[in-house]
C-alpha cells in the first residue's frame, strides 16, 4: 500500500498531481463473497499476455479482480480507469505509476519523459518502459479496470503496441464492458488471449446461497435461491439487490414469487424497492449525492448545505448501500457505477430541478479546492456553460503545455457549439486546439470569427494578451492552405503582441519565419528567425526555437551549405528530443529539415525515414502545405533509392494536393523542379538500360513486338526455341520487367524499335 | 431530411422514470422487452444512447431503423 499521501487531482504551475486512490483496487468491503473457484480459474487463465474480464455492468468484475488482487502474493499493479484516460498521457502515467507500486524502479525514464510537454509513444516511452519490465521478476500482472471508458484511438494503438512487445512474466487483464479495439483475434490465434465471459461470471446456485445466506444473514430456502439465481440470471448486481430487497421483510416467499413472475427489469424493480424501504434522510441523501462522481464528507455536506455527511458516509458503507470505498482511509467513495446511474434517473424523475443546483454546488466546492477537471465536469453538467468557459479559458495553457492537449479537448466537447461560439476565449482555446488535432478549416473560421468579436468585454484566456493577438497567432501557427495568409497573420499578431511579453510573441516570430520561407522571400525570413534562435532558449520557447532552428536549415540547404544545414537540423532534432517534442504536429518541421539535409549528403534511408515522419505528423489538415512540401522532397529520396515510380506517385500526390491549396507560396515551382528532375532521371536510366542489350537480343526485342510466338520467333532466327527463351530472360532482366508486353512497351519509350522489319502494326505495345 | 427514428429494444420491461435516461424517446413495454424509440441526429447520438443502455446494466435485444413512422401502441415488437 501506498504509504498515506492522497493529492487529489490539482493543477495550475504544476504538473496535475496524481489521485493515488485510482490506483488502488476498491477496499473489500463486508458482505462480499469470494468466489474460490472464479479466481482459480482467473489464476489459471493468466498465462497469455492478456486476459480480457468481460461482461456488462454489474457482474462483479471489479470485486474479482480486487478480491483476487488482494490474495494474488502482491504483485498486482492497478489502474480503475476514467474518461479522463483517454488522454494518453495521463493514461500512460497512472500505468506506470501503478507499476511502480510493485516494482519502484521500472518506468523512471518513462515518467520524466512523460512529464515532458508532448509525447512519442511508440519511439520513446513505451520502449524504455517496456525495457525496464523486461528486468523484473516474473509474475507481474498489470490490471486495467473499465477499459470501456477508454475510447481514444492513441490509447488502445499504445497498448496494442504495449502488449506486442510485453516481457515473458508479464500480463495485462483488462476489466471491460465491451471487446476493446484491440487485435484479439490474432492474439486468440496465437495463444496470447484468455478471457472470462459472462458465462463465467453468472453466480451459480451455491455462489448466490454464500451471498445471500452466509453474507446477508438471509435465511433462504435452497429453492428460493434457485428462484432468484433464475430470475436474475446469476447476475451479481441483481442478487445483490434481490437480498437487500428481503432484509428485515416478513414476507420473503411471496415476495420471491411475485419477484420471479415480474417481467420488470430487474434492476429497475428492485432498485426502487429497496429505496422506498429506506428511512427518506437516507434516501435524500443517496439520490442527492449521486450526482457526484467521487464523494467525501466535506464536498456531501457542501452540495446538501447540511452536516455530518462523513458518518453519513461510514453508515452507508457499513450497511452497505452502494458505496464503493476509494481508499483506506475512508475519505473518499464513489457509487457503484449501476446503482449510481440509478439514483440519478430516480432523482431526475423526484427533483429535476435540483439536479442542476447540486452540480452548481458541487462545482464551486471543486474550483475551491483547486480540482480544475471535476470543476470544468460539474459546471458543464450544471449548464453553466459561462463559468465553466472561465476555467477553461484560465487553465488550458497549463495543461496544453503539459502534452494535456486531449484533456482540454474533452472539456471543450462537454459544451455545447452555442456556449463556444458566444464565449471569444474558449472559441479561441477551441481554435487553438482544434488546429492541431485535425479541425477542419471552415470550423477553424468559425471560432476564429467567434474570436475576433470587437464587443467582448469579458476575460481573456490565459497567456494571450489580447483575442486579435489569439486569432492572428492560431492563424499563424497553422497554416492549413494558405501561405500568403499567415505571413500577414504572423506580421499582425506581432504588431499586436502589446506591451507585455507574451508567451507567445516568439511562436509569432517563428511562424512569420517559416510563412515568409514557403512564399520564397528567402532574405525577409532570415532576420526574425536569427534573432529568435540567438535570443530564446528552447526551455523558454520550445516550439518557436524549433521551428527557427528547422527553417534556418532549409535557408542554409537552399545555399548550398550543406554542413550549416545539417548541423542546424541536428541541432533543432535533438533540441526536440530534449523537450520530448518529437511527435507533435508543430515539430514536424524539424523532421522535415533533416530529412533534407540527409537527402544532400545522399544518406537515403535516414532521409526517408525522417520525412515519413514528418508526413505522419502533417496528416491533419491544417498541415497540408508542409505535408505538400515533405512529399516534394521525399519524392527525390525515392528516385535515389532507385524507386522511380514510387518518387512518381509522390510527385502526383504532391500536385493533386499543391492544385487544391488556397496559397501554396513557392510549392508550385518546387512542384515543376522537382518533376523535372525525375523526369531527366527517368530518362537517362532508360537509356543505359537500352545501351546494354546484344545485337542479337535487340533483334529478339523486335520480333517480340510482333505477333510471333516464341517458336515462330526461334524458327525466323534459326536457333532452338530455348535460345531465344534465354534471351527473353534476359531481356526481361535488362529492360527490369516481367512480361513480353512490359518488354515491348518499355522498347517503344526508348525507341528500340524502329528499324525493325517485321513491326506489326497491330501490336500495340500495351 | 429530418434526424433518422431508431428503436432500441432491451431486455424486461422498464418503469418510466427511464424514459429520463433517453431524453427525446418514448417508451413502451411489453412481452418481457421494452423498446425505445425516437429520433436520433447522427451516429453519436446513437453510440450514446448504446452506452447509456450499457451504463443502465440493461441487455440489449435489437437496434433498427424505423422505415415506417413509430407505433405508438405497446407490445409487439416487428422491427421494420
Amino acid at each position: 500500500m501506498v504509504a498515506g499521501h492522497h493529492p487529489r487531482d490539482t493543477t495550475g504551475s504544476r504538473s496535475p498531481a496524481l489521485m493515488w486512490s485510482k490506483m488502488v483496487p476498491p477496499a473489500s468491503r463486508a458482505g462480499l463473497i469470494t468466489r474460490g473457484g472464479l479466481q482459480s480459474l482467473l489464476q489459471a487463465r493468466l498465462e497469455g499476455k492478456l486476459c480480457l474480464v468481460e461482461a456488462p455492468a454489474g457482474f462483479g468484475k471489479t470485486t474479482l479482480l480486487a478480491q483476487w488482487q488482494a490474495t494474488g502474493g502482491g504483485r498486482v499493479a492497478w489502474v480503475s480507469l476514467d474518461e479522463g484516460d483517454n488522454d494518453p498521457t495521463r493514461f500512460w502515467t497512472y500505468v506506470v505509476e501503478a507499476l511502480r507500486t510493485v516494482e519502484p524502479n521500472v518506468g523512471t525514464a518513462a515518467l520524466t519523459a512523460l512529464q515532458r510537454t508532448s509525447l512519442d509513444h511508440e519511439r520513446v516511452i513505451l520502449p524504455s518502459l517496456l525495457n525496464d519490465l523486461s528486468g523484473v521478476a516474473p509474475p507481474l500482472v498489470l490490471v486495467l479496470d473499465d477499459y470501456h471508458l477508454i475510447t481514444n484511438p492513441t490509447c488502445h494503438q499504445t497498448l496494442t503496441f504495449f502488449l506486442d512487445h510485453l516481457p515473458a512474466g508479464v500480463h495485462v487483464v483488462l476489466a471491460t464492458r465491451v471487446d476493446p479495439p484491440l487485435p484479439l483475434a490474432r492474439m486468440r490465434a496465437s495463444q496470447e488471449l484468455t478471457e472470462l465471459r459472462v458465462a463465467d461470471l453468472q453466480f451459480t446456485d451455491e455462489e448466490a446461497v454464500a451471498l445471500l445466506n452466509a453474507s446477508m444473514g438471509l435465511q433462504l430456502t435452497a429453492e428460493e435461491v434457485e428462484l432468484l439465481t433464475e430470475r436474475t440470471e446469476g447476475w451479481a448486481a441483481g442478487l445483490y439487490l434481490a437480498g437487500l430487497s428481503l432484509r428485515g421483510r416478513e414476507d420473503q416467499s411471496k415476495f420471491i414469487a411475485a419477484f420471479h413472475g415480474d417481467n420488470r427489469h430487474v434492476a429497475d424493480y428492485l432498485a426502487a424497492d429497496v429505496l422506498a424501504r429506506q428511512p427518506s434522510e437516507i434516501t435524500t441523501f443517496l439520490l442527492r449525492t449521486s450526482v457526484l462522481r467521487r464523494l467525501s464528507g466535506p464536498l456531501c455536506d457542501a452540495i446538501l448545505q447540511a452536516d455530518g455527511s462523513s458518518g453519513r458516509l461510514e453508515e452507508l458503507e457499513r450497511s452497505n448501500l452502494f458505496l464503493v470505498p476509494l481508499d483506506d482511509r475512508r475519505e473518499w467513495y464513489r457509487y457503484h457505477q449501476l446503482f449510481g446511474e440509478l439514483l440519478r434517473l430516480e432523482l431526475a424523475s423526484r427533483e429535476p430541478e435540483l439536479v442542476l443546483v447540486l452540480h452548481r454546488r458541487a462545482s464551486a466546492w471543486h474550483r475551491a479546492a483547486g480540482d480544475v477537471d471535476e470543476a470544468i465536469y460539474h459546471a458543464t453538467a450544471a449548464r453553466e456553460f459561462s463559468g465553466a468557459g472561465e476555467l477553461i479559458a484560465a487553465h488550458w495553457l497549463a495543461y496544453w503545455r503539459r502534452g494535456r492537449g486531449a484533456t482540454v479537448a474533452r472539456w471543450l466537447e462537454g459544451l455545447p457549439e452555442e456556449a463556444i461560439a458566444a464565449d471569444p476565449p474558449v472559441a479561441f482555446v477551441a481554435a487553438w486546439i482544434g488546429g492541431f488535432r485535425g479541425t477542419s478549416r471552415q470550423e477553424r473560421e468559425r471560432w476564429l470569427t467567434v474570436v475576433e468579436d470587437p464587443t467582448w468585454k469579458g476575460g481573456l484566456p490565459e497567456g494571450i494578451s489580447s483575442l486579435a493577438f489569439g486569432a492572428a497567432l492560431a492563424r499563424a501557427a497553422a497554416l492549413f492552405d494558405d501561405v500568403g495568409r499567415a505571413a500577414r497573420a504572423a506580421r499582425r499578431a506581432l504588431e499586436l503582441a502589446g506591451p507585455e511579453p507574451s508567451p507567445f510573441w516568439w511562436m509569432a516570430q517563428a511562424a512569420l519565419g517559416h510563412a515568409l520561407y514557403l512564399s520564397g522571400k528567402l532574405a525577409e525570413a532570415r532576420p526574425p528567425l536569427e534573432e529568435l534562435v540567438a535570443r530564446v532558449s528552447a526551455a523558454e520557447q520550445p516550439y518557436a526555437v524549433l521551428t527557427g532552428l528547422a527553417v534556418l536549415s532549409l535557408l542554409a540547404g537552399d545555399e548550398d551549405d550543406d554542413q550549416t544545414a545539417m548541423a542546424l537540423a541536428r541541432r533543432a532534432a535533438a533540441t526536440a528530443d530534449a523537450q520530448g517534442l518529437s511527435a507533435e504536429p508543430l515539430c514536424g518541421i524539424v523532421h522535415l529539415a533533416l530529412g533534407r539535409a540527409m537527402t544532400r549528403e545522399g544518406n537515403y534511408a535516414g532521409a526517408q525515414e525522417q520525412l515519413e515522419w514528418a508526413l505522419e505528423l502533417f496528416r491533419i489538415d491544417s498541415m497540408a502545405v508542409h505535408r505538400a512540401h515533405a512529399l516534394l522532397l521525399l519524392a527525390p529520396v525515392r528516385q535515389g533509392s532507385g524507386d522511380l515510380p514510387g518518387a512518381r506517385t509522390l510527385l502526383r500526390r504532391a500536385e493533386e494536393l499543391v492544385e487544391r491549396l488556397v496559397d501554396p507560396g513557392v510549392l508550385p515551382a518546387l512542384l515543376e523542379q522537382t518533376t523535372r528532375m525525375l523526369g531527366t532521371a527517368a530518362s537517362s536510366r532508360r537509356g543505359e538500360m537500352g545501351a546494354s542489350l546484344t545485337e542479337r537480343e535487340l533483334v529478339v526485342l523486335r520480333l517480340l513486338a510482333t505477333r510471333l510466338s516464341t517458336r515462330e520467333i526461334s524458327q525466323e532466327l534459326h536457333v532452338s526455341v530455348n535460345t531465344v527463351r534465354t534471351q527473353v530472360r534476359s531481356i526481361h532482366r535488362k529492360l527490369g520487367v516481367t512480361s513480353r508486353a512490359q518488354a515491348v512497351a518499355h522498347a517503344g519509350q526508348l525507341g528500340l524499335l524502329s528499324g525493325s522489319t517485321h513491326q506489326d502494326p497491330d501490336v500495340s505495345p500495351r | 431530411m429530418g434526424p433518422t427514428i431508431y428503436r432500441i429494444v432491451v431486455r424486461g420491461e422498464l418503469s418510466q422514470r427511464y424514459g429520463l435516461a433517453f431524453e427525446g424517446m418514448s417508451l413502451a413495454t411489453g412481452d418481457g422487452q421494452t423498446s425505445i424509440t425516437g429520433p436520433v441526429i447522427d451516429q453519436a447520438h446513437l453510440h450514446g444512447l448504446l452506452d447509456r443502455v450499457g451504463d443502465l446494466g440493461l441487455e440489449l435485444f435489437s437496434v433498427n431503423v424505423m422505415l415506417e413512422p413509430a407505433s405508438s401502441a405497446p407490445a409487439g415488437q416487428g422491427n421494420g
